[in-house]
């Protein structure tokens, strides 16, 4: 008995020895990576952290895996660390990020710093609400070969009035995910070049109610919004070039409607498509139910880990063709700093940008996250090469359209895809049963009062 | 002197009933978006209103969902309160289960249930699988709605069956005795003396259950996010699409749209209060 005992004690020390070994290994490569690259920091930088006063407060956009979000939260808080200031990382779900923000400027709350998607910093930027950012974004060029042309000219449209109103780190890229183990059984031996071939193979492959062929969420949440690149493809527009006058109603709009009706009432969809979360799509493909769906790269991350045999059986590839163009926008990530925040809090907000570009860290970032490369050195990480989604993000960098195109980025289309308008618009036809025509007006009138309002 | 004591509770209720209230008033008659005063358009936020499918569809729910809602957490609430103020063994256990979808919180239990209520691999059509072929429970319109009003009553109804078994045990058991020897079977005691005793209680939670219902968020955005289209667009919800486009004058025209009603349930809580 005292012999069970004791070798029940050992076990036990051996199972927590275990553990703290698997534990520490991961977090002390975590925190290398963290600390990388912290120098003294220059005079203007440590005036800086002497005179401001209170936490600095980041807000991160949360993104998948949950590492990727730790390891940034470490990296900020060495930065921290090493000036001598507190900081507070504040994790932001990326779905949630408008709301938060509005809610915070309408409360004189932001953060010193934050991380916010494209259409966020073109309304906070041409509101007034940011600080603009030339110099460091120049000098991280600078360091880094250079911003790629994409990214280049996204941060620099022309709806910014040559201002720059942030540092890009990353961009959300659309990849086409497909059952090519599914897909070759039926004899498509590559992934579809165009929404007609992705249709017809949807058609030949598809086993309703086992499985459907087109996986894309057409409720109201982010992901639903890849229906105004589908329309804008098949030659639709929000509105026209000066970015003033929407254009939805339209002949190419109506196309794509039908098109898009014609699809639903075959039955490609999933029926649920109409009231998906923002999990809908991962959920409805790592769940073999989907053979097609679009997604930024993060269901990859999820079937490496727990499904490696569908990430195998799977082909990624870009974003297809419509009649009219092929619509692929990068959908670039900033760093940003608020208008509100102190001078000594835009030094260090600024200084924190450059540590958080820094190439050991950025490596170690991207290795986890789904972003595509924005600056030259970036286009060496190994993960660019070794992981497939990664390849699609390097080949969309080159390829990939910008934000809008070929519509007009501004604040006024910001938010008409933060008011899921084109979801909404297909929702009435496929589920309402509405005439296109009825639906076209109705997005029509509810896009020009966005646009309106931007213009007054 | 007594004006002056009660300046502390003016001044709480100015500050935070008043001011949000008066400021979400004149929003609704400006442009206001975030960020930016905005200018005054009259009766343009609510002018558009009628020509909003998402608001017909609003004001449809208020009646459908809300109403159909209160009428099952009357019937199961009043049911399950009636049990549970029998006797039995382990009674305090199964009152303390019953008050479980009331107590957990509210992202939890209408995420559980939308996970439940997914076609084709939830709980329920999974259960179903050898009956029937999926139930599109949350993507087909009407089935959507059922799907919102059984998920509203769940979480809804112990707060019923709570309140009315507490009314419930204030009846003096004279009254059954008295009742009993007077030949009263047990549905004449039932409409003849428990109903009439607890009417001002159900009349109070039923107020204050129609104000909770009608306000309610997370059970339509977490469940359908008011769709399929706005098959389940109640006011909450479409308040908060305004505000995910930062138009905060639509946003508040939405919100004060529905300030009558609301207004309404108040004056008749307010009669029942006085009544007791």
């Amino acid at each position: 008995m005292r012999h069970l005992r004791k070798m029940q004690a050992v076990g036990s020390l051996a199972a927590i020895a275990l553990l703290a070994a698997g534990c520490s290994t991961p977090a002390n490569n975590k925190d290398a990576v963290a600390a990388e690259g912290l120098g003294t920091p220059s005079a203007e930088v440590a005036q800086a952290a002497k005179d401001f006063k209170g936490p600095f407060t980041y807000w991160i956009g949360l993104t998948f895996p949950e590492s990727s979000n730790d390891l940034e939260a470490a990296r900020i808080k060495a930065w921290g660390d090493n000036l001598g200031i507190q900081t507070q990382v504040v994790k932001v779900n990326q779905n949630e990020v408008v709301q938060q923000t509005s809610g915070a400027i309408e409360a004189k709350s932001l953060p010193s710093a934050m991380t916010v998607p494209y259409d966020l910093m073109s309304t906070m930027g041409t509101g007034g609400q940011l600080s603009p950012v030339p110099d460091s974004y120049a000098a991280i060029g600078e360091a880094h070969g250079g911003w790629l042309k994409s990214i280049d000219s996204a941060t620099k449209a022309k709806s910014f009035g040559g201002k720059v109103y942030g540092v890009p780190f990353g961009f959300f890229g659309s990849v086409l995910f497909s059952r090519a183990d599914l897909l070759k059984q039926k004899g498509f031996d590559a992934p579809p070049k165009t929404w007609d071939e992705l249709l017809a193979q949807s058609k030949a492959t598809q086993t309703p109610p086992k499985t459907y062929g087109m996986g894309f969420a057409l409720s109201n949440v982010l992901d639903g919004n890849l229906t105004t690149s589908i329309m804008q493809s098949f030659g639709g527009r929000v509105a026209d070039d000066a970015g003033k006058k929407c254009t939805i109603n339209s002949p190419e709009t109506a196309t794509f409607l039908k098109w898009i009706k014609g699809a639903f009432d075959a039955g490609q969809f999933p029926p649920s498509v109409v009231t998906w979360d923002g999990a809908g799509d991962n959920n409805s493909y790592t769940s073999g139910e989907s053979l097609f769906i679009v997604n930024t790269g993060s269901v990859y991350q999820s079937m490496k880990k727990d499904d490696p045999e569908l990430a195998k059986a799977s082909a990624y590839s870009a974003l297809p063709a419509g009649p009219v163009a092929q619509v692929a926008p990068v959908d670039p990530r900033y760093r940003v700093v608020p208008s509100s925040t102190s001078d000594a809090g835009k030094i260090l907000a600024q200084d924190l940008f450059k540590t958080l570009a820094d190439d050991t860290y950025m490596a170690g970032f991207m290795e986890n996250a789904t972003y595509g490369p924005v600056l030259n050195s970036q286009l060496k990480y190994p993960v660019f090469t070794d992981s497939p989604v990664h390849a699609g993000l390097l080949k969309q960098a080159e390829k990939g359209t910008a934000p809008a195109f070929p519509d007009t980025a501004n604040a006024a289309y910001s938010d008409y895809q933060n008011a899921f308008s084109t979801p909404r618009m297909v929702q009435r036809v496929v589920v309402d049963k509405v005439a296109i025509d009825k639906a076209m007006a109705e997005a029509q009138a509810s896009c020009q009062k966005i646009y309106d309002q931007h213009a007054s | 002197m007594g004006l002056l004591l009660t300046l502390p509770a003016v001044a709480v209720i100015v500050i935070l009933i008043g001011y949000p209230t008066i400021s979400s008033i004149w929003y609704s008659f400006t442009d206001r978006m975030v960020g930016s005063p905005g200018r005054f358009v009259g009766l343009d936020n609510y002018t558009r209103l009628v020509h909003d499918s998402g608001f017909l569809s609003a004001t449809a729910n208020l009646v459908l969902i809300v109403g159909v809602s209160l009428l099952l957490k009357l019937v199961l609430g009043t049911v399950v309160a009636v049990i549970l103020n029998r006797p039995m063994p382990e009674r305090n256990l199964w009152r303390l289960l019953v008050m479980l979808p009331w107590a957990m919180p509210g992202f939890v239990a209408f995420m559980g249930l939308r996970l439940m209520f997914e076609s084709p691999y939830g709980a329920i059509n999974v259960a179903l699988e050898s009956f029937t072929s999926p139930v599109p429970f949350l993507s087909d319109p009407n089935w959507a709605r059922v799907s919102v009003v059984i998920a509203t009553v769940w979480r809804g109804f112990p707060f019923w069956a709570i309140s009315i078994l507490a009314a419930l045990q204030t009846i003096p058991k004279e009254l059954y005795e008295a009742a009993r020897m007077d030949g009263a079977s047990a549905w004449q005691q039932f409409t003849n003396i428990t109903v009439p005793q607890i009417r001002s209680t159900v009349a109070v939670v039923a107020v204050i259950s129609a104000i909770w219902t009608a306000n309610g968020f997370e059970n339509i955005w977490l469940m359908t996010q008011g769709g399929p289209s706005t098959t389940t667009m109640t006011f909450p919800v479409l308040s908060f699409l305004s505000l995910q486009s930062r138009q905060l004058g639509q946003a508040a025209a939405y919100a004060v749209v529905i300030l009558p009603v609301m207004a309404l349930f108040i004056m008749l809580l307010s009669r029942r209060k006085k009544e007791f």
